[in-house]
């Protein structure tokens, strides 16, 4: 009976921390999940890098003079 | 310490990158593999390498180059590791040059030096380490030659700053001067500052504004009043003179430094180009290896293994387990749990890791190999008729292996419009994690003709994809679509690159299942194992039946009804593995065999093959969403491309199922 | 004469680029392709699909239109 509830705590136990820190990574927008996950891998600083040049963009493409 | 690794695009900064900090990142032979920063701790703890996106200039272009440039901008590293193709240098020098006069401490690993051999290109490493006043390091980044000496070199305190400068004529050098008066507040090198403005580089402009005491309209002025100048006297542009100043200087180091032997060989990528960029056959070429993928994965190698693989879980395995269990007396709730719980489920989704080893196999030979490029070549024209170019076909195939990268990949697209649909249309891609959907489906009803049922649904999205990508294209404004393209020459896959790219996507498939997939199947079980009249109900009258039973109505016109499939295309939400093994719970009885034999009697062929396709369609997974969002920039339209794929799914199940129906299957 | 005439293998200088789109040119030129670089037209792909080029050492694909809009002179 002893057994049951050790072994009962352990797989809830994993489940709820498996599923938790899952939601934490997906909210982050890290590849918490995917199978090429360390081809994503990246600082959370990146992210607004990208955001930024973005906004440049259509100048950035226009202004280009040869 | 903070090393940057900067480069040309596919010149080997990543293989460089795994050697020195021994980490694996992903390779291959394209441009654009690396769309992002990476940060890695050196060998020896010496300090951190951080990779970025191949650029060949700092002005960029792409939004994958744009983060290079920006990244200069805004770090204060100690200093670059310039990664030079040795095979390639003239074209390469024009990026080191600029590096150098950014003025920060500066090595080149003379890269493919064994390429440039081959040849019958000889470099003087020591000569060209003088010309440029730099230290050159020779390596060979895919082996690992030569990458020690590159750590050696850090390991050295006293790193040295070189002192290049290029006389870029009176005009020029007056211009330089007057800007740079004017930048003194900036902390950057302000020749190179001041050169990167008079080249029109946008992200260089932007972080000068951010500084208010820097007065921009001067500046802007003096590069107005330059390029007139140069326009009229020398009959070109400012820009133009710029690059032709330093290709004459790099052509003067060039000619004292390299000694050709014979004539470019480019004989064995050339005779293979002839077949697969052939005029009639590219297309059927390019089908005709992604059919020869699924045969191999599904009806030769990796099937029969999961077959093995699957009877050993539901047999001995379960047996054993149970035995385990009786010896500790345990009780019938935690029975179930671990053998209709963890046992069935995620069994469920691990027997196919054997269709998971020989498909990611496959993946990283293309990648490896060159070809990637070609497809894009090859494809160019009928994504030119969906609104796209042949590059945005690249983000697809690598969403064949997980829609993440796929998304991500499509920042190497210079036209935003194009790259924007190309994110939008990635989730259509056929990822790993439904292989493992149709791997159950298809073994079950199409035994025969897995391979080819797998390709109809890799095609069917393909398709959908480009008749999205065109309908989406229609909202646009007209954009004027680029297309050119690098065809690097073909390697000849490195085996230890081979084996790491493959271990690396089956571990994380494996990983997958054994953490959250196994938090997602405990939580099913528990619904499904209780009820509102207590523990242990029927299955039928759980929790998971009864909430599950609104929902299957909703999708009773596509064929597939039940509750059962409701909940696992619920689930797949999380994680569209998760199809399996929840199916895998709510079908399983107690000595009913296998899970195929189950599903077997539960779908006719036409609902299954309907179930595929929802599968394929009806929701990007939960962590591509933010994916999506990273690059879309906005939430509308993040939204928006959860809601289209269910859409689209819905409309193209019915369909099928419909149509299947009335032509009598 | 234009880069498109050429027949495959055939090898020629490029003369003028100008005509191509602003966002090519600058492409081509990180590229190393330049006026009086050497060019070899290696094969098109059909209905006017993209035409593969080698120039510098490296081989490019490039549209057919844009490769239309480059002046080359034979060599």
């Amino acid at each position: 009976m002893l057994f049951s509830y050790i072994f009962g705590i352990l797989i809830f136990g994993y489940a709820a921390w498996t599923i938790s820190r899952f939601i934490k990574k997906s909210k982050q927008g890290r590849c918490a999940t995917c199978a090429l996950q360390k081809a994503c891998e990246q600082k959370p600083s990146t992210c607004s890098n990208v955001v930024q040049i973005q906004k440049n963009e259509p100048q950035l493409i226009r202004n280009q003079h040869i | 310490m903070e090393v940057a690794l900067l480069g040309n695009p596919n010149t080997g900064k990543t293989s460089l990158f795994n050697e020195l900090t021994g980490s694996y990142e992903y390779v291959g032979n394209w441009t654009g593999v690396t769309v992002d920063k990476k940060v890695g701790t050196l060998k020896k703890q010496m300090g951190q390498l951080i990779d970025l996106p191949g650029v060949y200039a700092l002005n960029p272009i792409s939004k994958d180059e744009g983060i290079a440039s920006q990244y200069l901008l805004e770090n204060r590293f100690t200093s670059a590791l310039n990664i030079v193709d040795a095979s390639q240098l003239s074209r390469n020098l024009h990026l080191t040059v600029q590096l150098l006069e950014f003025g920060k401490p500066l090595v080149i690993g003379l890269n493919m030096v064994d390429v440039a051999k081959s040849r019958g290109i000889a470099i003087d490493v020591n000569q060209l380490s003088e010309e440029l006043n730099v230290p050159v390091l020779p390596i060979v980044a895919r082996t690992g030659k030569g990458c020690h000496d590159i750590l050696n070199y850090f390991s050295l305190k006293n790193q040295h700053v070189s002192h290049f400068t290029i006389d870029y004529g009176e005009k020029i050098e007056k211009a330089i001067e007057n800007i740079s008066d004017l930048l003194h507040e900036e902390q950057l090198n302000h020749r190179w500052l001041a050169l990167q403005l008079l080249q029109g580089n946008r992200v260089v402009l932007d972080h000068i504004k951010i500084n208010k005491g820097i007065d921009i309209e001067r500046i802007q002025r003096i590069i107005q009043e330059l390029d007139k100048h140069i326009e009229e006297v020398e009959k070109c542009s400012l820009v133009r003179t710029i690059y032709s100043k330093r290709k004459h200087i790099i052509d003067d180091i060039l000619s004292k430094v390299i000694t050709r032997e014979k004539k470019s060989d480019l004989t064995f990528t050339d005779s293979i180009d002839s077949i697969v960029t052939n005029k009639f056959l590219g297309i059927p070429i390019f089908l005709g290896i992604m059919y020869f993928i699924f045969h191999m994965t599904f009806n030769w190698i990796g099937t029969p293994v999961s077959d093995w693989l699957d009877g050993f879980f539901s047999g001995p395995l379960s047996g054993w387990i149970g035995q385990g269990l009786q010896v500790v007396h345990a009780t019938p709730f935690i029975r179930a749990l671990v053998l209709n719980g963890l046992v069935a489920g995620v069994g469920g989704v691990i027997v196919f890791v054997p269709q998971m080893i020989v498909l990611f196999f496959f993946i990283s030979l293309i990648e490896d190999s060159g070809y990637m490029a070609r497809v894009a070549l090859v494809m160019d024209r009928i994504m030119q008729a969906a609104g796209l170019n042949g590059k945005s076909f690249i983000p697809l195939v690598i969403g064949f292996g997980c829609n993440i990268p796929g998304i991500m990949a499509a920042r190497s697209i210079e036209q935003p419009k194009e790259r924007l649909i190309t994110v939008l249309i990635t989730p259509l891609m056929s990822c790993s994690a439904r292989l493992a959907v149709y791997s159950l489906f298809a073994g079950a009803f199409f035994a025969k003709y897995q391979a080819l049922v797998v390709l109809s649904l890799y095609v069917l999205g393909i398709l959908l994809a480009l008749v999205m990508a065109k309908i989406f294209s229609l909202f646009f404004k007209h954009e004027h679509s680029v297309f050119v393209v690098e065809l690097p020459p073909y390697r000849i896959p490195n085996a230890k690159t081979l084996f790491r790219s493959t271990w690396d996507k089956s571990k994380g498939f494996v990983k997958k299942a054994t953490t959250f997939i196994l938090g997602g199947t405990v939580v099913i079980w528990l619904l499904s194992y209780a009820g509102p009249h207590g523990l242990n109900v029927d299955i039928d009258h759980s929790f998971l039946a009864l909430v599950c039973g609104y929902i299957a109505p909703l999708v009773a016109p596509l064929g597939f009804g039940t509750w059962q499939a409701a909940t696992a295309l619920v689930s797949g939400f999380l994680a569209k593995e998760a199809v399996v093994s929840t199916m895998s719970i709510v079908y399983h009885a107690p000595h009913s065999g296998t899970l195929t034999g189950v599903i077997s009697q539960a779908f006719t062929p036409l609902q299954a093959y309907t179930f595929m396709v929802f599968s394929l369609l009806y929701i990007p997974c939960l962590s591509t969403v933010p994916a999506i969002y990273k690059e879309v920039g906005t939430r509308k339209l993040t939204w928006f491309t959860v809601t289209y794929c269910v859409v689209l799914a819905y409309i193209v199940s019915l369909v099928i199922y419909q149509g299947g129906r009335l032509m009598g299957f | 004469m234009i880069l498109t005439e050429l027949k495959k293998g055939e090898k020629a200088t490029i003369l003028n680029l100008s005509r191509t789109t602003k966002l090519v040119q600058r492409r081509l030129l990180d590229l190393g392709v330049t006026e009086g670089e050497e060019v070899c037209y290696k094969c098109a792909l059909p209905f006017g699909g993209p035409c593969m080029l080698e120039v510098c050492g490296q081989c490019i694909g490039l549209r057919r239109n844009e490769a239309k809009e480059i002046q080359v002179v034979r060599t």
